[in-house]
This record gives C-alpha cells, sequence and structure tokens, in this order.
C-alpha cells in the first residue's frame, strides 16, 4: 500500500521522526563529524515516532545531516524525518526529508501522540500488514513439531534434520483456529504458521506462540530454504508454507482496525466470534471495500 | 533543560572513575556511549581488532543492532585508544532490523588500516566478506563475497610487503560432512580479492565439525589454525541434551595459506593425516540455549590460538580448548608448543573450571595473555567473572578480575547471554581485549575500575537515562579493556 502523502513517504522510510527547531547550519557537536553544508544542530522539541532508548531527546540538540537539495534556515521549526548515523557523546542522524511543523501535521504524524515508541510499533505493524499474504485473527490451538519432522528427527544424528548451529530455527507449527480472515484467499477453518522455536540471536523476535494464545495473525508465504537442512536425512520442507518471523506478525486484538486498513482487506467472512474492538474498523473496512473493489 | 543536561552529566562523572589506567596497569570501560544511555540490549559476543598502525584507532563489535533499525550495523569505534567510543553504522545489514548483524568479527591489516571482515548477515544469514579502506569511513563497507549455510566467521588479517593476507575462519556448512575452512586471500587490497575456501578437516566427522575455526597467522609466513573436529554425538540438540565427542585438531600452513595444498605442513603421526590430535575424543556439551545452571549462557566450547609473532618465534603457539570434565560446566586447558605445533606440554600450562570464551593472545615481549568467563558459586549466588591472566612463561600466572557480576540478572533476552566467544589482541607490549556483561554501575563489580560512558549513578547503583534521572534497566554491555604489557 502506498503512503498517501509525502509526510506517510518519509514516515515509512524513517525510525526517528521528531519536530525540531534549527539553532546552527553548517555546524556540529560531534568531533568525529566536521561540519560541511549539510550539517545542522538541531533542538528537538517533540519526538514523534522513536525506538526505546531514543524516545527521551527532547530538549536536546542533535546533529543532522541533511539530504541532497535539503536547504533549512535557523529559527526554523521542523518535523524532520531521519534514520540513524553516529551515536556518541551526542546523536547525528540522516535526514530523509523534513516539512514544516504545522499543527495539522505534526498531530498527522503521530499515531500515537504521546507515545512515540508506540508510534512506531504501529507503523512497523501496519508494514507487516501490507506484507503479509494472510491476515486472521483467531487462537492457538496446539503447537508441534512438524509432523514429517517427528519420525526423521528421531532417527538423525544430535536428535534433529537441521544442520547443528547455534543458528538452528529448530522450526514448530502453530495450529490456529481461525475466527476470521482478513486478508488472503485461504478460507479454512485452521491456519498452520511455522515459526521458529529458538532462542538464538538470529530468531529470538519471532513470535513464540503458545496453544490458547489469541490475536491477530500476519502470516506470510515464505520458503524455507531446504539447504538449512542435513542433505542426507531432512525431510524436505514445503517449498511454501505460512511462517511468522517478525515481532510484529502477531499483534493485540485491540490493533486490528488499523491493520485492516492497512492490510486493504475485502470483506472478511466471519466464521464465528469476533473481538468487539474489531467490529467498528470491520464494517468500515467492508463499506470501503466494497466500494473500493 | 540545560541544568538537567548538566546535572546528568555530572551524574556519570561524579560516580565513574577516571578514565586512567588503573594503577598505570589496566583500563576498562563501558562501550555505550552516553547518547544511548536508555538502550537496554543485550550485546552479547563481542569482538576487538586494533589498528597496529595507528593504535588509537579501535573497532569493536557485538550484537548490536542500530539504534535506530537503519541498513547498516553499528561497529563500536574509538579513536583515543579505547577511552571513548562512538557507535558507526557501516556494517551491511537489513533495513528494519532489530538484530543488526549475526555473527561479526573484524580485523585490521597490520598495516594500511584497511578493515576487513566475517559477518552473518541479517536476514539471509549468509557469509560475507567485507571490507573498508578505513575504520572512520561513515559509508557502507564493501561486500567482496557472500554465500549461505556457515556459521560463526573469524577473521585475522597480517599484512606484507605491501599486501593484506586475510583468513576468516568459518564453519562452512556447503563443504559437510568436513566442514571446518578457512577462506584465504593473498592480497585483500586489490580491487576484487578473491577468498579461497580451504578445508582443513582430513577425518571422518560425525556429519560436521564445531564452530570454532580460529585461525592465526606468523609475519614469516607460518599459519596456524585450530578446530573441534567432531567425531561423534549423543543426546539431542533441539532437547538441549547434545554431547560431542571431538578432537582438539591443529593445522599448520608454512607459505601463507596459499599454496596449492594448504595446511598440510602438520601431520598426526597416529594416522599420517594433515591435522595434528592435540586432544582427542573430549567431550563438550553443545547446548541449543543456556539455563540457569550453566548462568544462562549456552555452551558449546572455546577454542583459541596465538603465536609468538617476534622474528624467529613462530615455531612457538599457545592453545586454550575447552572440554567438559564431572563437576565442571566446561574446563579451559592451556598448552603451548615450541616445535611448530608438533609437540605440545604434556599436561596443562593452566587449567580453569567452570570457565568459557577463552582468548589468547602473545605481545612483542613474548608475554601470554588469556582472557576468560568463569562461572562461580551456586543457585542464586552465581557470577560471571572475567579475568585476564598474563605469564611471561607460561608457568607462572598473574591474575587480574576485570568484571565480576550476578549471573542470574538481567535475564537474558536470547541466546548467547555473555557471547559464544569474547576477543584478545596484543599490539607491542599491550594487551588490549572485549567482553560482554551485566552493565550495573557497582564499583564492587569491577575491582580494578570502569569508567561508563553512558549516565550512571554507581552510589545508587542505577543506569541512567539521558535525562540523568529516569532509571534504565540493567542489560549486557560490551566492555572494552586494555592492560599494559
Amino acid at each position: 500500500m502506498r503512503p498517501a502523502s509525502r509526510s506517510g513517504a518519509l514516515a515509512s522510510q524513517a525510525r526517528f521522526v521528531f519536530q525540531g527547531t534549527v539553532k546552527k547550519v553548517r555546524a556540529t557537536t560531534l568531533k568525529s563529524v566536521p561540519a560541511t553544508a549539510r550539517t545542522i544542530v538541531v533542538r528537538v522539541d517533540r519526538v514523534i515516532q522513536s525506538p526505546a532508548p531514543l524516545s527521551g531527546y527532547a530538549g536536546h540538540d542533535v546533529n543532522v545531516n541533511l539530504a541532497a537539495g535539503e536547504r533549512v534556515r535557523p529559527g526554523q521549526a521542523l518535523i524532520f524525518h531521519t534514520t540513524g548515523w553516529i551515536f556518541g557523546d551526542s546523536l547525528a542522524v540522516q535526514s530523509l526529508g523534513h516539512e514544516e511543523a504545522t499543527t495539522p501535521k505534526v498531530a498527522a504524524a503521530a499515531a500515537h501522540p504521546d507515545d512515540p515508541v508506540r508510534s512506531l510499533h504501529a507503523r512497523e505493524a501496519m508494514t507487516q500488514a501490507a506484507s503479509a499474504d494472510l491476515i486472521v485473527t483467531g487462537r492457538v490451538s496446539s503447537v508441534r513439531v512438524p509432523a514429517a519432522e517427528v519420525q526423521a528427527r528421531a532417527k538423525a544424528s544430535g536428535g534433529t534434520t537441521e544442520r547443528i548451529s547455534e543458528h538452528a530455527p529448530i522450526w514448530q507449527e502453530a495450529v490456529i483456529n481461525v475466527d476470521e480472515t482478513h486478508k488472503g484467499r485461504e478460507r479454512r477453518k485452521q491456519v498452520v504458521v511455522r515459526f521458529p522455536s529458538s532462542t538464538d540471536v538470529r530468531w529470538y523476535h519471532a513470535p513464540k506462540f503458545q496453544a490458547g494464545q489469541e490475536g491477530v495473525f500476519l502470516l506470510h508465504k515464505q520458503q524455507i530454504p531446504a539447504t538449512r537442512t542435513k542433505a542426507a536425512s531432512a525431510t524436505p520442507l514445503k517449498a511454501e508454507e505460512y511462517t511468522a518471523l517478525h515481532p510484529g506478525d502477531f499483534q493485540p486484538l485491540e490493533r486490528l482496525p488499523q491493520i485492516r486498513l492497512m492490510a486493504s482487506a475485502p470483506a472478511p467472512r466471519r466464521r464465528s466470534r469476533a473481538p468487539r474492538t474489531a467490529r467498528p474498523a470491520r464494517s468500515k473496512a467492508r463499506r470501503r471495500s466494497k466500494g473500493g473493489r | 533543560m540545560a541544568a538537567r543536561r548538566r546535572s546528568a552529566r555530572a551524574v556519570g562523572r561524579r560516580a565513574a572513575p577516571r578514565a586512567t589506567l588503573a594503577g598505570g596497569q589496566v583500563l576498562v570501560v563501558n562501550m555505550i556511549p552516553r547518547s544511548l544511555s536508555g538502550e537496554t540490549n543485550q550485546d552479547s559476543e563481542p569482538s576487538l581488532t586494533v589498528n597496529t598502525a595507528r593504535p588509537l584507532e579501535i573497532v569493536g563489535t557485538a550484537f548490536t543492532g542500530d539504534p535506530m533499525g537503519g541498513p547498516l550495523a553499528p561497529v563500536y569505534l574509538s579513536s583515543d585508544g579505547g577511552m571513548t567510543w562512538r557507535l558507526n553504522s557501516v556494517v551491511p545489514s537489513n533495513a528494519g532490523s532489530g538484530l543488526g548483524t549475526g555473527d561479526i568479527s573484524l580485523a585490521f591489516g597490520t598495516t594500511g588500516h584497511r578493515l576487513y571482515g566475517g559477518i552473518l548477515r541479517d536476514p539471509t544469514f549468509n557469509f560475507e566478506t567485507l571490507r573498508a579502506t578505513s575504520a572512520v569511513a561513515t559509508v557502507a563497507m564493501q561486500t567482496l563475497g557472500s554465500r549461505p549455510n556457515n556459521d560463526q566467521p573469524f577473521t585475522h588479517a597480517i599484512s606484507k610487503s605491501g599486501s593484506d593476507r586475510v583468513y576468516i575462519g568459518n564453519n562452512d556448512f556447503q563443504a559437510g560432512p568436513r566442514t571446518a575452512t578457512v577462506d584465504v586471500t593473498a592480497n585483500g587490497r586489490v580491487a576484487n580479492p578473491v577468498f579461497r575456501s580451504v578445508r582443513i578437516e582430513s577425518r571422518a566427522t560425525a556429519g560436521q565439525d564445531g564452530p570454532q575455526i580460529r585461525p592465526v597467522a606468523h609475519p614469516d609466513g607460518t599459519v596456524y589454525a585450530v578446530y573441534y573436529g567432531w567425531r561423534a554425538q549423543s543426546g539431542s540438540f533441539p532437547g538441549n541434551t547434545l554431547i560431542v565427542t571431538t578432537d582438539v585438531v591443529v593445522v599448520r600452513d608454512d607459505a601463507g595459506g596459499v599454496s596449492v595444498n594448504p595446511f598440510r605442513s602438520l601431520v598426526e603421526p597416529g594416522d599420517s593425516l594433515p591435522g595434528r590430535l592435540v586432544a582427542r575424543n573430549v567431550r563438550i556439551p553443545f547446548n541449543r540455549n543456556g539455563s540457569l545452571d550453566t548462568g544462562q549462557q549456552r555452551l558449546g566450547g572455546t577454542l583459541s590460538l596465538a603465536v609468538d609473532r617476534r622474528a624467529g618465534r613462530s615455531g612457538t603457539v599457545y592453545l586454550a580448548w575447552a572440554d567438559q570434565a564431572p563437576g565442571s560446566i566446561l574446563t579451559i586447558h592451556v598448552r603451548r608448543s615450541t616445535d611448530r605445533g608438533v609437540t605440545w606440554s604434556p599436561a596443562d600450562l593452566l587449567t580453569v573450571l567452570n570457565a568459557t570464551n577463552a582468548a589468547l593472545a602473545i605481545n612483542s615481549a613474548g608475554a601470554i595473555g588469556l582472557l576468560y568467563q568463569q562461572l562461580t558459586g551456586t543457585g542464586a549466588a552465581r557470577r560471571w567473572v572475567t579475568h585476564f591472566r598474563q605469564s611471561a612463561d607460561g608457568a607462572n600466572w598473574a591474575d587480574l578480575v576485570l568484571c565480576t557480576a550476578p549471573a542470574s540478572t538481567p535475564a537474558k533476552t536470547f541466546d548467547p547471554y555473555l557471547g559464544d566467544y569474547d576477543h584478545l589482541v596484543a599490539v607491542r607490549r599491550d594487551f588490549y581485549g572485549i567482553f560482554s556483561a551485566n552493565n550495573t554501575p557497582d564499583q564492587a563489580n569491577f575491582p580494578n575500575g570502569v569508567v561508563y560512558q553512558r549516565n550512571a549513578d554507581f552510589v545508587g547503583h542505577r543506569l541512567l537515562a539521558l535525562d540523568g534521572t529516569t532509571a534504565v534497566a540493567s542489560s549486557i554491555d560490551p566492555f572494552f579493556f586494555r592492560v599494559k604489557g
């Protein structure tokens, strides 16, 4: 889904969005960053969207490296859309673009005006929704080792068909009883999603499903490379299975309205119960969907 | 707000000791910069390289993602000999990644300022070889090569006659079942260096070798590498009960690792195959994840190798490896060869119980340094104690405790808790090292002093956010240290 505005386009790339006042141009506060025509010092007036460690930057100066073609003047109040650059005694960020800090633009930039971290998480969930192949609400009925793997693992050395590596995913399957399908062509009572049970640095971010877990599942058809398994003993994995690998691939039910908006879901086929929080937005989405497709 | 900022900085200054070598011997620095005072990431599995040509320039790495989730992962960069650090995002990664990079190991050439490395790149975890012409560049490192199905790249570089020989140990599953590999290039400085994947395992394996493949080179062209040659397995990796029976194998090449059949100079008399079996059929746990009994750290063995780089001393090499003996989660053994790896000291020069993450280096005076992390105590009183040991002769070892911190807190967010390795190097007479540990600002945890850049209250034992007042939870941070030789 394309962002509807320049602001939206910038926000979709930037992780650190803030309202600030330009203090100095051709200046820097970091020894390791020489002052150039593109380096400016900006006082952060308000953090709009941010990872947690940087959410407390209001009131502090940051160094901004302007993108090609950006021009600013001291005293200007602007919204900067940035990514990280250098983290030292103070902070330097790379600007992706800026816009005038009008009240409506500031208000529009934050999903949660008082919580920049939550705003970022909400945006990430929207990104995952946009790229998901299947979005369902439901409940995990069981978690299991993939059936084809059980026997193979029993025979394989080391009790696994995967290469013995710290970074092995150690796949499991979650069986989801589907309440509603919000995006995708699958219309099934149950969906099986493969997820890594490993807590290794590579996989710990991925959702670890447990029986009884209820929420919004943003599932992606993803080829799982068979080359990660032992050539001799591996049970070949299906070329495409639903996976949930990103931390944003499982969301609480209250986020469903926004997810469905971003996913541009067709009218859902309701199977049984639905979360109360989803109903108003579902109706809205259905209307939009009917009108637009 | 200005007053608040001053207050915040004052907290850090008042509480932390001076940024000097304590007692003139050791400097320990928490590497998280002040601008990231609010971070709580588990910055484990650190490695370090010092620019020999410009020793004030040091690069560290860890499982540290770009704080803003950008397309490049950061390295820790110091331009003042490790006194202060900043994050410089230059490692190819994945936009939006919370991880930054998988395993990472960088090394400077010994002249010329170029930086080389091997990473497991997020999100594919392909093994990628990297190069930068300068550590202070703020552009992405150049990717020289990429291939899948690999583990634990470990980089070593040495310069000679205007060229940089680069060795990257790696566990290449594409070479299965003999997976121990060293990628070698004769000159990393040329426009398009070609890395050759040298398979160094000559014997039958239990399907694969262990992930630790550690190369080290001498200026005269002698190159050694050590690896765990896995011979048998019992138990289950998914069940976290896997025990591996393994040999500790040292290989050597006398022509820089760039001849037609490299790493075959050292032969085991018993089977006439390349690779001396310094220890045979030892047992190591290979954990899927750490547990409270292991101080949250997963265990999978540890290996380190150091060669005396003085002229005419390439035959002197020290080896540290670990196995599992009753009553010890992992036991480190240190031995020495003075005849190019042909024979080894019959007994340990040093034995350390309940320890992992061994890292060896030899300085320009021939003194040997050993870094390791030892689990002490029982139950909730368990602590990770990080030691630096130093010996002039391999017989008498001085002991410097760099850090002692609770092993049960903070709770791990992923494996490995401290890292599958740490790192030690020597430049001239000085030793430079890096380890990861609980970052609670408590002077008692750092008996030889410590310097924090991030805001910290050493009186209240609290980390503080950028505002100097908001408490921040403790986490695992990388710590740099330097010991004057």
